[in-house]
C-alpha cells in the first residue's frame, strides 16, 4: 500500500467514525452551518483547556478563537488523519504555546493566573499556614477545593498539563495525546506518571477529608529530558 | 488497551482479579520509576493485557503499591471539583462573526491586491498584443512584397529579353558578362 493509498485509507475510516470528521468535510466545503455546529461542540472543552494553559480567561477565550480561525483557514487543506478533536488539540497546544512565549517576551506572565487566584488567596504559601495551625482547621466547600485543584495543576510543567488536561477532560489516548504534542507513546506514559505523582503529592492532603493543609515538597521533579 | 478501573473497587483485591491468598503476605517490592509509570497506565487503561496481569499480581500482593494506586485514582477524582467551564452564549456569534470578518478583510486585501496585479496583467498582454501586431505586420508586408521587388531587381533583363532571345546561347551571354559588358546595366539596377 503506497503513502497516498494509506492516507486515504485513513482519512475514509475516520470520516466513517468520527462525526466531527464529517462535519469538518462539510467546513471543507464551505458549509457555514458546519462550522458554527463545531464551534458550539468544542467551545467549551477548548477554553477549559486554555484556561489552564494560560494567565487570563479572556486570553484563554481569544485563543479559543484564534484557534477557530485556524481551524476554518485550513479547511481546504484538511486531510482527516486521527480524530477531529486531536487535530483541534494539535492546533490549540500550538497557539497556547505561541501565546505563552509571546507573553513571556513581554514578561507579563502571572505564575498564578487563573480565575479567583489574584484576589482568593488560594496560593500554596497560605495553604501552608493554614496547615500550620496558626490558622483554625476547616473543611472545604466544593468551590474552595476547586480552586485549589486549579492551584494544583498549575503546579504542573506547561507539557505535563497539556497531557494531563488532554488525558482527563479530553479523554485521548496516550497515543493521540503523543499526536497531539508531538512526543513518543513512551514520553507521554512518563509525562502522565510525572504529572500525576505531582498532583497526587498536591493534593493528599485533601483526598480523605478535604481540609486544607500544608502542601508537601515536591520529590517527583519533571525533567525535559527524559519526558521528551 | 483496558478500561480503567472502577475506582470504588479500588479496595478490594478481587477487584484486580487476583486470587486474595496472595494478597495474604505484604511484599513490597521497590517502586522504580517504571513500575509506578505501569501504575498510572494502568489507571489509565493503557496497558496490554500481560502487562495488566503483571500490575495486577503486584498489587494483590504489595499493600504500598495498591496504597499509591489509591491514592492515585483518589486525587485524579478530585479534578472533577474544578468548575465547569461556562460560556456566553455569544461566543458562537462572534467567534463565526470573527471568521467572518477575517474572511471580508482578506477578500478586501487580496481586492487591493488584485487591482495593480490586473493592471499589470492588462499591460503586460498589451505589450505582447503590440509585439505580435508588429511582428505580423512585418511578416506581411514582406510577403506581399516580396514579387514586386524581385520583379524590380530582374527589370535590366525583362528589358532586354528579346535581344537576349536573339542570342540563343548562354555560354556566350556569360562570356560577354565576364568582360564587363552588363557592369552599367548591373550598375542602373535597383
Amino acid at each position: 500500500m503506497s503513502l497516498s493509498d494509506s492516507a486515504a485509507f485513513l482519512a475514509r475510516k475516520y470520516e466513517m467514525i468520527d462525526p466531527d470528521v464529517r462535519l469538518m468535510l462539510q467546513v471543507q466545503n464551505d458549509n457555514a452551518a458546519a462550522f458554527e455546529e463545531l464551534v458550539s461542540r468544542y467551545q467549551s472543552r477548548l477554553v477549559g483547556v486554555m484556561e489552564h494553559l494560560v494567565p487570563k480567561r479572556e486570553l484563554a477565550e481569544d485563543l479559543a478563537q484564534e484557534v477557530f480561525m485556524r481551524v476554518f483557514r485550513a479547511r481546504k487543506n484538511y486531510v482527516p488523519g486521527a480524530k477531529f478533536s486531536t487535530w483541534l488539540f494539535t492546533i490549540a497546544n500550538n497557539v497556547a504555546s505561541n501565546a505563552k512565549r509571546s507573553v513571556s517576551k513581554r514578561k507579563e506572565v502571572q505564575v498564578t493566573g487563573a480565575p479567583g487566584f489574584d484576589s482568593g488567596g488560594f496560593s500554596i504559601d497560605r495553604m501552608a499556614l493554614e496547615a500550620s495551625g496558626l490558622m483554625p482547621t476547616r473543611k472545604l466547600d466544593r468551590d474552595e477545593l476547586g480552586l485549589v485543584v486549579r492551584e494544583a495543576i498549575q503546579q504542573l510543567n506547561e507539557r505535563q498539563r497539556m497531557a494531563m488536561l488532554l488525558s482527563r477532560f479530553e479523554g485521548l489516548s496516550y497515543e493521540e495525546i503523543g499526536k497531539t504534542m508531538d512526543l513518543s507513546v513512551q514520553a507521554v506514559k512518563s509525562l502522565m506518571s510525572r504529572a500525576r505523582e505531582k498532583l497526587r503529592q498536591l493534593l493528599e492532603p485533601y483526598v480523605d477529608h478535604g481540609v486544607l493543609g500544608k502542601v508537601p515538597e515536591i520529590q517527583v521533579e519533571a525533567s525535559d529530558e527524559t519526558e521528551g | 488497551m483496558n478500561k480503567q478501573p472502577d475506582p470504588s473497587k479500588l479496595d478490594e483485591t478481587k477487584a484486580f482479579n487476583v486470587p486474595m491468598v496472595e494478597s495474604v503476605e505484604d511484599d513490597s517490592d521497590e517502586m522504580t520509576e517504571e513500575t509506578f509509570a505501569d501504575l498510572v497506565a494502568y489507571l489509565d487503561g493503557e496497558l496490554a493485557a500481560e502487562e495488566v496481569t503483571e500490575v495486577e499480581q503486584r498489587l494483590a500482593r504489595d499493600d504500598a503499591y495498591r496504597d499509591r494506586l489509591r491514592q492515585l485514582q483518589h486525587s485524579w477524582d478530585l479534578l472533577e471539583s474544578l468548575p465547569r467551564t461556562s460560556i456566553n452564549d455569544d461566543f458562537t456569534r462572534s467567534t463565526v462573526e470573527l471568521v467572518a470578518l477575517s474572511i471580508g478583510a482578506q477578500v478586501e486585501q487580496r481586492r487591493g491586491q488584485s487591482w495593480w496585479v490586473q493592471r499589470m496583467r492588462w499591460g503586460v498582454a498589451g505589450i505582447i498584443v503590440a509585439v505580435f501586431a508588429l511582428g505580423g505586420f512585418g511578416v506581411a508586408y514582406e510577403r506581399l512584397t516580396r514579387d514586386q521587388r524581385q520583379l524590380l531587381r530582374d527589370l535590366p533583363v525583362i528589358e532586354r529579353v528579346d535581344l537576349y532571345r536573339e542570342v540563343n546561347s548562354i555560354e556566350f551571354l556569360e562570356k560577354l558578362a565576364s568582360e564587363g559588358l552588363f557592369d552599367e546595366e548591373k550598375a542602373d539596377a535597383p
